[in-house]
């Protein structure tokens, strides 16, 4: 497809460079006018794709669950079970289904927006439900932290240069390198263990006590976070250094535009397309990394869910948590493509 | 280049980090601070795969279990027995084939309803229609409704051990409402049972914490401790370490790797032996595997094995080696070191079973069970290996493969740990011709004639010694060691106490400190 998001982002790549696309308020506002027709579009092209992705999604995840030995029947039976019980078993769950037949009978329901019970008893939907906020928390309060911090990190490094572009450059590659679920231990054991200023594990929700729920999130956000701002500050301070040292940016340094207004008026937004690829794909990276960061902060999320249902082959379980894990990998790609276009309207998805 | 200056930069950073929410980085303690009076906070690495006692398997999440349904009878530490829902109970006649049960009076369900012997009738008939662990309560033929307090239960086979059977350790003994069973399917999620506190299910996630309240239809009120009880499930180990250790827990389920921490970080160790690690030879009959007939091979397979090496390696002082089956009420010390390690010995014995070079045995083991699957298995692989038994380990990812594989008729020997339990529920699950977990049915008729002693038996215990000397002498399993249920406890709560006989703490017994 010609209109990828990857070609989408390339195109936004090579355009956020452009030091002659309009800009501020007008551009903006402007633009504003044009979206409704663009969003529309681009929604239903994303919609199209999402069906298509979630059948193929939802088709590979029943063939691997079912290929894995060991099957809930026996899960729930244990030990004690006697093989013509845990036929029977089997039957009463419908495990004994040819694989085609029970996924078609899930994907009959699932296409009526009923994602079934797990085979353990409860509502598929409303236990994702349940979960998927501290989830959402964990990742959105990562992607800020990425943001924030790497762009500073970045900024300051594209500044200063020196001796401080090589401590980013040692932190980006330190945060690639470190493992969340190991620094989410160290930060345990010094942060709660040692100087007990967050809680070492669990989630308190927010309605419940927002200033709890705020501890509760600050270490494994931290854990999930570091390897989102080292990518966003090597990423920022790469196109800034790019943006400080091109022709228009010494001609208004040689116009007596001020350092505050270069920084913020042109590299800083030249460095924004960059950032949000970066962060597209962080966000959906850390919803993988949630998985790890939720069992080692024994956390109520919908990653721990996932890894529960997979051990208990509980297969409606993660096949829900697959539909709703590949429709905000959607809605992500999305937002990504719609921000472009907010940033640099020379953008445009076809 | 233009550089900024001091105050420039400063105005960088701190546009860049305008939402950065540093409140709270000076903070207090959060909820890792002490706990609070009237709360008991529990940790347990599962909550079994569903709330309902008639569905439930035993698991350490059976704690959950035991605070909503109160049982029929309570296990002392001691191997006693206490009154529960029921103030006493007897054998009637003789054999063990009539079991009375006389319940207490003016006891009611957490949803009103009363608890009398139709109560109990239906509640144990729910158990044995639905339990996968119906087969250990025996064969029952009918239950008797004697009068409103008074039920009986005739079986069709002895069966001394009925008493631990409907105890706290065990599902079949925790009474459900008759009421809550006329729709089952709510019991996943919800408790209807007699015991002192009740399911809140707004303040509970499955499977990640459960909140239980006081039962004001308890019928006494004066052994609620707590106002509320929180129950977390914490699967990783070390969570449930540091949880414990930061005041997020009173009472924790620990494990043999994170003890030494544990004790380390001020917390009290309670711990007795509850599983023991061993080779269970399935195939002694020799079907697939012929070598395993002849009792000098399987003689040679455990004087092969270095259990003191391998206990002080893996479970340190939180185990003992042994070479006999470890049960209750069946143990025999002499027999601790039956087998000594003895390598030569093993060779001459293969050699005189006609297995001088050697040969190779498939194993399944897991990779789930901590130090009794994969760990141990490799070391009792090595230990083989000098011998000249090549182990062909087959290593399970997840429990259900290792009964897939144990029950696929291709592994005559299976490497698991087993809880120390009485004599007849091992004999029942893992060694009788219709054991589940002796895949190939083999019957041992020596072993089926002192089992059907003791059954009728009014002191059982002699004939399950000799039972316990027979499965050592013909050498029908690699026993390799014990290793301790541990449960890590803090200065705030009492009465926390374990043993062999009550594997599962009775948490109504605690109270804060």
């Amino acid at each position: 497809m010609n209109d990828s998001s990857v070609s989408t982002r390339r195109r936004a790549a090579m355009a956020a460079s452009d030091p002659d696309r309009p800009s501020g308020l007008q551009r903006t506002f402007g633009n504003a006018m044009l979206l409704p027709g663009w969003l529309v579009r681009l929604t239903l092209r994303r919609l199209i794709t999402a069906v298509a992705l979630l059948f193929v999604v939802t088709a590979l995840t029943f063939v691997l669950v079912s290929l894995t030995p060991g099957d809930a029947a026996r899960e729930i039976l244990g030990l004690n079970a006697s093989p013509s019980e845990y036929d029977r078993f089997r039957h009463q769950l419908g495990l004994d289904l040819p694989i085609y037949e029970q996924y078609w009978n899930w994907l009959s329901r699932a296409l009526t927006g009923d994602l079934g019970k797990s085979l353990y008893g409860p509502d598929v939907a409303a236990s994702i439900a349940e979960r998927l906020p501290v989830t959402i928390w964990l990742v959105f309060g990562a992607l800020l932290v990425s943001l924030i911090l790497g762009v500073s990190l970045g900024s300051l490094s594209a500044i200063r240069r020196g001796i401080l572009g090589r401590v980013v450059d040692a932190f980006a590659l330190a945060g690639f390198a470190f493992p969340a679920f190991w620094l989410g231990v160290l930060l345990i054991m010094l942060f709660a263990v040692k100087l007990r200023w967050f809680p070492a594990t669990g989630y308190v929700p927010l309605a419940q006590s927002p200033g709890e729920w705020f501890l509760s999130l600050v270490l494994p956000v931290a854990a999930l976070s570091v390897g989102g701002v080292a990518a966003v500050a090597k990423q920022s301070r790469e196109a800034m250094l790019d943006v400080l040292d091109s022709e228009y940016v010494r001609m208004a340094r040689a116009n007596g535009t001020s350092a505050s207004s270069v920084f913020f008026r042109h590299a800083l937004k030249s460095t924004s397309i960059r950032v949000v690829t970066v962060l597209g794909v962080q966000a959906i990276g850390l919803l993988g990394g949630t998985v790890v960061i939720e069992s080692v902060f024994a956390l109520p999320g919908a990653g721990s869910l996932a890894v529960t249902a997979s051990i208990r082959h509980d297969l409606p379980m993660v096949l829900g948590i697959v539909v709703y894990f590949t429709m905000i990998v959607v809605l992500i790609n999305l937002v990504i493509d719609l921000s472009y276009t907010w940033l640099n309207p020379k953008v445009r998805v076809r | 280049m233009a550089t900024m200056s001091r105050r420039e930069l400063l105005s960088v950073v701190m546009a860049a980090a305008v939402a950065l929410p540093v409140a709270g980085c000076g903070g207090g303690a959060g909820s890792g601070g002490g706990g609070i009076k009237g709360e008991l906070r529990i940790g347990l690495p599962v909550a079994g795969t569903t709330l309902d006692p008639g569905k439930v398997q035993h698991s350490p999440g059976n704690a959950l279990r035991i605070l909503a349904y109160d049982s029929l009878v309570r296990a002392n530490g001691d191997g006693s027995f206490a009154p529960g829902l029921a103030t006493s109970w007897r054998f009637v006649g003789d054999g063990n084939m009539v079991f009375e049960l006389v319940l207490r009076p003016d006891v009611m369900f957490s949803d009103g309803s009363p608890l009398n012997a139709q109560a109990v009738k239906a509640s144990l008939e729910y158990f044995l229609k639905n339990s996968p662990l119906a087969s250990n309560l025996g064969k029952i033929t009918y239950i008797e409704v004697v009068d409103e307090r008074t039920v009986r239960l005739h079986l069709n086979q002895g069966n001394p051990i009925l008493p631990f059977l409907l105890s706290d350790q065990v599902p079949a003994g925790s009474v459900i409402s008759s009421k809550a069973l006329a729709d089952p399917s709510t019991l996943a999620t919800m408790t209807v049972g007699a015991g002192p506190y009740v399911l809140d299910a707004g303040g509970t996630v499955a499977n990640d914490h459960y909140s239980l309240v006081p039962n004001r239809h308890y019928y006494d009120q004066s052994a609620i401790k707590y106002s509320k009880i929180t129950v977390r499930i914490i699967p990783d180990s070390t969570a449930m370490l540091q949880a414990a250790a930061t005041g997020q827990l009173d009472v924790a389920y620990g494990n043999v790797e994170t003890a030494d921490a544990a004790e380390s970080a001020g917390l009290t160790l309670v711990r007795a032996p509850n599983s023991i690690n061993a080779l269970f030879i399935e195939d002694f009959a020799g079907r697939i595997a012929p070598e395993l007939t002849d009792v000098r091979v399987r003689q040679a397979l455990n004087h092969a094995i270095d259990r003191a090496t391998i206990t002080r390696a893996i479970v340190r002082k939180y185990g003992q080696p042994t070479s006999a089956l470890v049960s209750i009420g069946g143990w025999d010390e002499q027999y601790r070191e039956y087998y000594a390690y003895d390598p030569e010995k093993a060779r001459s014995l293969l050699a005189d079973a006609g297995y001088p070079g050697g040969f190779t045995l498939k194993v399944v083991t897991s990779a789930v069970q901590g130090i009794n699957g994969e760990q141990s298995a490799r070391a009792l692989a090595r230990d083989l290996e000098k011998v000249g038994i090549k182990l062909d380990l087959k290593v399970a990812t997840t429990d259900s493969e290792f009964v897939q594989e144990a029950f696929s008729g291709t592994t005559p020997v299976l490497h698991s740990g087993w809880a120390v339990a009485l004599m007849p529920l091992t004999y029942t699950t893992l060694i009788s011709p219709d054991a589940p977990m002796n895949t190939f049915h083999v019957a041992d008729s020596e072993l089926e004639r002192l089992s059907a002693q003791a059954s009728a038996a009014t002191d059982p215990q002699p004939y399950w010694k000799q039972m316990t000397r027979r499965i050592a002498e013909q050498a029908l399993m690699v026993p390799v060691f014990t290793s301790d249920g541990i449960w890590y406890v803090s200065s705030r709560v009492r009465g926390v106490e374990v043993s062999s006989n009550s594997g599962s703490p009775n948490p109504i017994s605690w109270s804060p400190k």
